[in-house]
């Protein structure tokens, strides 16, 4: 504990990835939390373990992969992308040409992951520079309504070439997680269930830790990104183009760029969402995807790492919060617990009932847990941008201001 | 006029020459497309002339409908300078609740018995659900955010997009509602000017036609049309001058969704089934729409709408068909010496206007040359493709619309 925190005497100081001692600790205490928590069987420890909460954040990091893309094009260098899903799928159907075997009515190629996933990468970049020169032209909403078209391009090509995305309504199964060197045994398998290192782990256990390797290279990366050079030129787009321009930054070659890193980003996500998955339609890479990830940046705090990851757990982590909410108070109902009062506000028991609005099984009127979950996402979306701008972000910088003071206001 | 010896300056640009291939391409593509068209028609393989008169009508009403919501975009932009995504849903409400008055009539007789007067009915009871529905949500989500940056309201407004058709969806269910079948006496084919028109499709446009008029002599001719007029133009000093800004910029929303309203009704009388997804689509193109016609000019909007509604019809059917003719090879090898020269001619004038007719001409001559000959598949589903590659185009080409922006200096962008 020397000196002051935020007192820096050189450059290097100033530009390194974790200047303060709190960001260090933190950081080591986040990581250690992140391994430690898939593990359920180790003694004295009892973290999430096996249990379906952990699908989900398996989910959250690969969103986090695509979010930290997202972040880099929308939120550092400030070009409002509506197209996010677009370039996931693009990388997942990358993948899956290549990865998968060939079907009767579907192409694939069988080729090992490490060609296929950096692959997914980068063919969604190429189209993602493709799309560059547009965004050249067009700015802010006009930008956004562009990228919106790409959606729904996209999903009429998804929809109409069953060669590359399979039927309609079905889709077609993605290759395993698996990491072999030819189209042999695979080496390392993400896939199936068995020990590392002594310790039985279930499949989704060894996917978050490949998944929880690759978030953190790619935010690496992008925090690297932010800080040097490209940062500084997106920073400077974004925030008054025409000045950027006059101070010689070239404004097609960083906005270009812009968009195939983050392309980049969301073809690596889209790939491993879908091989995670094992199977998606072609009518999943929709606008609330898209617009998702917006949610995930805007709630997050746009144009930073930190952010952006908190953003990616609170929205993905919420509708598996609704659903067991909405379970548990229709258990409450059923049982006539405590809170039964409360729950007959909420779940619909009949079909001429006034007040519940979520019914439990799909059939009828009333929400359905899904539905009820994209309301709460619009409501989320616009309660955060009323009350809070920054973001979660915003939110934990007032948290700590307020500790670093205290006992003092000042 | 630039000269050759000007050209040395000559620089290539990654921007304009990707440009300039989209727009060769889209050329070639229109021109190959219609010209097939036209030269099946001839043959005999193309559309009989009934059919395409269905087509031109089709397109008139539907594009009459897209301009009447484009004109709420418009009019949100012009003076509030973002894009009110949740239109649509407020289109879609106004239809949701006309089909239940109509539903209503319908049982009890009206609906047969006294057509005129139940439709007025279902008119207004649709015009005062989205009014309500617009007005509210300025208040609840955008009038909050009135200062924060135009992106904020964009994202804000795709919120309350799901929200609305959510909250719909929740109270009336996720089945189709079709709206009861207007008499047969307004269903008949009238014949004007040589076309066959359904009674409907008449009335759908004499709505719009009437609506039309009306707004534009709200926004012309009174004063509070002159105070949104004010506002759009400049906000402080539409203050300075007296003008109570955030009652006009209410106005603006209530005026905007009475007209999406009427296009709810002209939704259900063209296409009768309504459902809570409604609204998104014809969302979206009425926004094209109103980018067609140049943004926050209103007349723009009604123009925009109807090019567009004429695109979707035509589109697909004649100009995507079209393209399964092969250009013959005598009229390929013109093409290509035709190509050159011009491109030669575009080369000394410096001129991309010139250059992208001579890219398209010498793509036509390979076209022809190399025996080209597209045939798309599912043709009638490509109409929401048709309205985006139309609203990218456009975006790319001419942002400011056919007919040009209206808006004040700063909201230029």
């Amino acid at each position: 504990m020397r000196g002051r925190p935020n007192l820096f005497t050189s450059y290097e100081e100033e530009m390194r990835l974790f200047p303060t001692t709190t960001k260090r600790v933190m950081l080591v205490v986040a990581l250690v939390l992140a391994v430690l928590l898939p593990l359920g069987q180790l003694p004295g420890l009892r973290f999430l373990g096996d249990s379906d909460w952990l699908i989900i954040i398996d989910r959250a990091l690969i969103f986090g992969i695509a979010a930290l893309g997202l972040n880099l094009l929308t939120g550092v260098s400030g070009q409002v992308s509506l197209g996010h899903s677009f370039f996931m799928a693009v990388g997942a159907y990358t993948a899956v040409v290549l990865g998968a075997d060939a079907g009767r009515t579907v192409w694939g190629l069988g080729l090992p992951m490490w060609i296929w996933l950096p692959a997914a990468g980068i063919v969604a970049a190429v189209l993602g520079i493709l799309v560059a020169p547009t965004a050249v032209r067009v700015r802010g909403l006009y930008l956004a309504f562009v990228t919106l078209g790409l959606v729904f391009i996209g999903l009429h090509l998804w929809r109409s070439v069953e060669a590359v995305a399979g039927k309609p309504g079905t889709g077609r199964p993605w290759p395993a997680l698996e990491l072999a060197l030819w189209k042999g045994d695979p080496i390392i398998s993400f896939a199936s269930a068995g020990p590392w290192f002594g310790i039985e782990l279930s499949a989704q256990a060894k996917s978050y830790f490949f998944f929880l390797f690759l978030l953190i290279v790619f935010a690496l990366l992008a925090k690297n990104l932010m800080r040097t050079r490209p940062g500084r030129a997106w920073a400077a787009i974004r925030d008054r183009d025409i000045a950027a321009e006059v101070m010689g930054v070239n404004m097609f070659r960083w906005k270009t760029q812009a968009f195939a890193v983050s392309s980049f980003y969301a073809g690596v996500a889209g790939a491993l969402f879908a091989a995670f998955l094992g199977r998606v339609i072609p009518e999943s890479w929709d606008l609330l995807l898209a617009v998702e990830f917006i949610a995930i940046i805007l709630i997050g705090g746009a144009g930073t790492i930190t952010g952006t990851l908190l953003g990616t757990v609170f929205v993905v982590l919420t509708p598996r919060i609704v659903e067991a909410v909405t379970f548990w108070m229709a258990e409450e109902l059923a049982n006539q617990g405590t809170f039964a009062w409360l729950a007959d506000l909420f779940i619909r028991k009949s079909p001429d009932d006034l007040l519940g609005f979520v019914s439990t099984d799909a059939a009828g009127p009333g929400l359905s847990i899904f539905q009820l979950n994209v309301v709460l996402f619009g409501v989320l979306i616009i309660v955060f941008l009323i009350a809070e701008p920054l973001g979660l972000y915003g939110i934990w910088i007032r948290v700590r201001n307020y500790w670093k003071g205290w006992p003092f206001t000042y | 006029m630039t000269t050759v010896a000007e050209r040395t300056d000559f620089r290539f640009n990654w921007v304009d020459s990707f440009l300039l291939a989209m727009r060769i391409g889209a050329i070639f593509v229109v021109a190959w497309g219609v010209i097939g068209a036209l030269a099946l028609g001839v043959a005999g393989e193309g559309l009989t002339g009934s059919a395409w008169k269905d087509l031109v009508v089709a397109g008139i009403a539907q594009g009459a409908m897209y301009g009447l919501i484009a004109l709420g975009y418009s009019m949100v932009y012009g003076v509030l300078g973002f894009i009110n995504f949740a239109h649509g849903e407020v289109f879609m409400a106004g239809a949701i609740v006309g089909f239940f008055v109509a539903d209503r009539f319908f049982t009890t007789g009206m609906w047969e018995s006294n057509f005129v007067v139940a439709i007025l009915v279902v008119l207004v009871a649709a015009v005062a659900t989205s009014t309500i529905t617009a007005v509210l949500v300025e208040r609840v989500a955008y009038r909050p955010l009135r200062n924060a940056p135009r992106l904020i309201p964009l994202i804000t407004s795709i919120g309350v997009s799901f929200f609305l058709q959510n909250a719909v969806l929740g109270l009336v269910g996720p089945a189709v509602k079709t709206y009861p079948q207007p008499p047969a006496w307004l269903a008949a084919k009238v014949s004007i000017l040589g076309l066959q028109i359904e009674g409907t499709k008449i009335l759908v446009i004499l709505i719009a036609v009437i609506s039309m008029v009306a707004l534009w002599l709200f926004v012309e001719r009174t004063k509070t049309g002159r105070a949104m007029r004010a506002v759009a133009e400049d906000k402080e000093i539409a203050a300075l001058m007296g003008i109570d800004v955030d009652r006009t910029i209410v106005t603006t929303f209530a005026v905007g969704g009475a007209m999406a309203g009427v296009a709810g009704i002209m939704w259900a009388l063209i296409f009768r089934g309504v459902s809570f997804v409604t609204g998104f689509l014809p969302g979206i193109k009425a926004f094209t729409a109103a980018v067609l016609g140049g943004i926050g000019n209103l007349v723009g909007a009604m123009a925009g709408g109807l090019l567009l509604g004429l695109f979707e019809a035509l589109g697909p059917n004649v100009v995507l068909r079209g393209l399964r003719w092969r250009i013959p090879l005598g009229a390929g090898l013109v093409l290509l010496v035709l190509g050159v020269l011009v491109g030669v001619l575009a080369w000394r004038r410096g001129r991309v206007a010139i250059a992208s007719v001579a890219g398209a001409l010498l793509l036509g001559g390979v076209a022809g040359v190399g025996g080209w000959s597209i045939v798309i598949p599912g043709l009638t589903q490509l109409k929401d493709v048709v309205a985006f590659s139309a609203l990218v185009l456009v975006l790319i080409f001419k942002p400011t619309g056919v007919l040009g922006e209206q808006l004040a200096e700063e909201d230029r962008a």
